[in-house]
């Protein structure tokens, strides 16, 4: 264990130490494109721009020959006032024009190398850290553009060392009356805080919280559907979801038939999310979802068992005056009712957690989640049917704190070292292992990348 | 009882949209202070960034959707200065109007002149650099001018009714901004060629407009923390400047390192005021550029 946290700790300082060098060893901007105009009296300056205020986008280019005569003009006056930087370039057009057309395209990598002093408590193999070691966790694909003016395209395709998937590929339409807007396509459900973020990017820990591992498995809650909401005209923000989508997903969702039935066999979902401005600086979110669709419970087709999820979060960020700076907590509740062949299971979770972001380059974050509340109470005789999924539906108590600390480079690439304590996942009453993990993680952004919502 | 909650929705959704007059709405504080100019009477306008946020880095709050959602006209710097923030408000405020492309949409640097500082490359190598050049514009108060005059004529296609007012309030604006700059130019004519050290490459405008040069940045390259290396190197640089150049920033970089840069340079720190509003009497455009003058010319001076 010591030999892994030294390299670790290695690497994390050998990076830290290098990464601004080398950035400051590349030719500084003034000498990359020197501003039109240094050096060059007000009145020889006045000339570049334009007299006339054009009144839309198709501002008429300066004829040829008026160009010619500013360059000769601007050469002379360099030259007589003994003028030291070399004259303005006139920036050709460049030949490919990012974002022509083109939609944005983005990739963000996320690689950790982990220790577990014991054998991990259970998830499914996904993107979170499973193993010691490094793994490539994801590698995220982001293609991004309005595809006409009625509509905006998402997608997003995670890709693993085993292959490709979509995590999400979705429209959404920009201006339908009375405030509605309507989402179709493949997207996260639109359940909690969490659920809804691609959370490598976003979440200041490498893995997820307890409550969303144990309730939504690895791939988050999300399925092929439409989505419609509604901002309500209101003074205050208040924001109304409803989704169905298909029930797909690898826990507390699933269709018991070869094909879908009816309706019954979607999952639905709904949301309602508030926001307030406490001032200048201080902002909170209040939301509540609720789910509810068929889950694979049974070893037979044609079962009509069905669970629901309930869930509160709370997302509250106070902003630094004039910096980067913020200080942020992020709390989420979630409960899950689920009927089984012989009885009803029921379970509770919740996570908070605090994030300094200290400056630009520094992030630091405490955490703690836990599964219970209720406890996992059992009613009847539950027996499930289908192995694979038992170890995820049957009650257990679960505890676990964590800290993580990030150095960002740039906006671009950042670093960071992250320390959790698991208690032990176990059934209600009996004792659990306890397991220490340490996560040294790296991401990288290549391209343009669309801004996550607040 | 459903069926009287949507009614009332409903009222509530017409109510809302029945208003007449133009709301629009400004991404920057400098862009909503010229947008006041030319709305005058006939309109209202909102800011989302507060004056004393870096424009890069603002939050974009969902109370901002309910701004954009209301907007007739949206107002913003453009070149992928609001990238990190605006898209997803813009995309929740389900308003068709004022979406890319739509009359309601204003792009501030397309009125504002041909951008400086267009990279001829795009390379991350090279920091956060804007794929359409320099955004930082309203440091030149000729781009404002002809800004202004641009938001009139968009307002006029966009509120035939009140074009006459959009146009006479913009040209009344542009008289006054042109009065104004002959008194600033005069006021920094004496410092013409001196040189600056801007945090970041966020005072092009400024200086192509007063003469000034930019020796070099305290930020090695858009976006990227400074190293030790570099700010030595820096104020080795620096120490060779005669007359000195003086550093600058806005009140959103790291002060402690401009500072520094300035003290070991035996030089004068100039703070700007960050954008218009941040500091007391810094509510109009030209109560702000005068602000941004005085401090700037109170630093050359001490820096002789």
């Amino acid at each position: 264990m010591s030999r892994i946290l030294s390299t670790a700790a290695a690497a994390f300082t050998l990076a830290a130490l290098l990464a601004p060098r080398a950035a400051g060893a590349a030719s500084p901007p003034a000498e990359v494109a020197p501003p039109e105009g240094t050096a060059r009296p007000a009145e020889a300056a006045t000339e570049r721009v334009p007299a006339a205020a054009p009144a839309d986008d198709t501002a008429a280019a300066q004829p040829d020959g008026d160009d010619a005569e500013r360059r000769r003009l601007e050469q002379e006056l360099a030259a007589s006032l003994g003028a030291t930087t070399p004259p303005p370039q006139a920036t050709p057009p460049p030949a490919f024009a990012p974002g022509r057309l083109l939609p944005d395209i983005s990739l963000v990598g996320s690689f950790v190398a982990s220790y577990f002093s014991d054998e991990p408590t259970l998830r499914f193999p996904a993107h979170e850290p499973t193993h010691r070691g490094p793994e490539l966790q994801e590698l995220e694909l982001a293609l991004q553009s309005n595809i006409d003016p009625h509509f905006r395209g998402d997608v997003f395709l995670a890709i693993s060392l085993d292959g490709i998937e979509v995590e999400e590929a979705y429209f959404t339409t920009l201006g339908l009356p009375w405030n509605l807007q309507v989402r179709g396509g493949a997207f996260y459900a639109p359940f909690g805080r969490f659920n809804q973020q691609h959370f490598l990017e976003v979440s200041p820990f490498a893995d997820m919280p307890l409550p969303n591992r144990r309730f939504f498995g690895g791939e988050q809650l999300r399925g092929v559907g439409a989505e419609a909401s509604v901002l309500v005209p209101l003074p205050f923000f208040l924001e109304l979801r409803a989704s169905l989508q298909t029930a797909g997903n690898e826990v507390s969702f699933g269709v018991p038939a070869e094909e879908i039935r009816d309706l019954g066999d979607m999952l639905a979902v709904g949301r309602a999310l508030s926001s307030f401005d406490l001032g200048e600086r201080l902002t909170l979110n209040l939301g509540v979802s609720a789910a509810t669709g068929p889950n694979a419970s049974r070893a037979s087709l044609a079962g009509d068992d069905r669970t629901a999820v309930f869930g509160g979060d709370l997302y509250l960020k106070l902003r630094d005056e004039s910096s980067q700076a913020f200080t942020a907590l992020q709390s989420e509740y979630l409960y899950r009712r689920a009927t089984v062949p012989g009885g009803t299971l029921e379970q509770g979770g919740a996570y908070a957690w605090i994030v300094r972001r200290f400056s630009a380059q520094w992030e630091a974050a405490v955490r703690y989640d836990a599964l219970g509340l209720p406890a996992g109470s059992a009613q009847g005789a539950p027996a499930i049917e289908n192995e694979e999924l038992a170890a995820f539906l049957a009650p257990a108590r679960q505890q676990r704190v964590g800290a993580a600390l990030t150095h960002f480079f740039s906006e671009f690439s950042r670093l960071r070292l992250q320390a959790n304590y698991d208690f032990g996942l176990a059934p209600p009453g009996e004792s659990a292992e306890a397991v220490a993990e340490i996560f040294l993680q790296f991401q990288f952004v290549l391209g343009a990348h669309g801004a996550h919502p607040f | 009882m459903s069926a009287r909650l949507l009614a009332f929705l409903l009222a509530l959704c017409t109510a809302s949209g029945a208003a007449a007059e133009t709301r629009v709405v400004a991404s920057l504080p400098a862009l909503g202070a010229i947008a006041r100019e030319v709305v005058g009477d006939k309109g209202t306008v909102t800011v989302l960034a507060p004056p004393t946020q870096d424009p890069h880095f603002v939050d974009g709050k969902p109370s901002m959707m309910l701004a954009l959602n209301r907007a007739d006209v949206l107002i913003d710097a453009g070149l992928g200065l609001e990238q990190g923030w605006l898209p997803p408000l813009l995309t929740g405020a389900r308003n068709a109007k004022i979406q890319p492309g739509q009359p309601g949409n204003v792009d501030a640097t397309a009125l504002a002149g041909a951008p400086l500082e267009a990279p001829a490359s795009l390379d991350r190598a090279l920091g956060d650099v804007h794929a359409g050049g320099n955004p930082h514009f309203w440091y030149d108060p000729r781009r404002v001018q002809q800004v202004a005059g641009g938001l009139a004529d968009r307002l006029a296609a966009i509120d035939p009714a009140n074009a006459e007012a959009y146009r006479a309030n913009a040209a009344a604006f542009r008289a006054r901004i042109e009065e104004k700059r002959a008194g600033w130019e005069a006021q920094m004519a004496p410092f013409r060629g001196r040189a600056l050290v801007p945090f970041h490459k966020s005072l092009v405008y400024l200086e192509a407009w007063l003469g000034l040069r930019e020796l070099a940045t305290v930020e090695p390259l858009p976006g990227i923390a400074p190293s030790p290396s570099h700010l030595a190197g820096l104020i080795v640089q620096m120490r060779k400047e005669q007359p000195p150049a003086v550093v600058v920033s806005e009140p959103w970089y790291n002060q402690s390192v401009a500072r520094t840069v300035a003290d070991k340079a035996a030089t004068q720190l100039v703070l700007l005021p960050g954008d218009v509003g941040a500091a007391p009497g810094t509510d109009g455009y030209a109560a702000w550029m005068d602000a941004v003058l005085s401090r700037l010319r109170e630093g050359l001076d001490k820096a002789r």
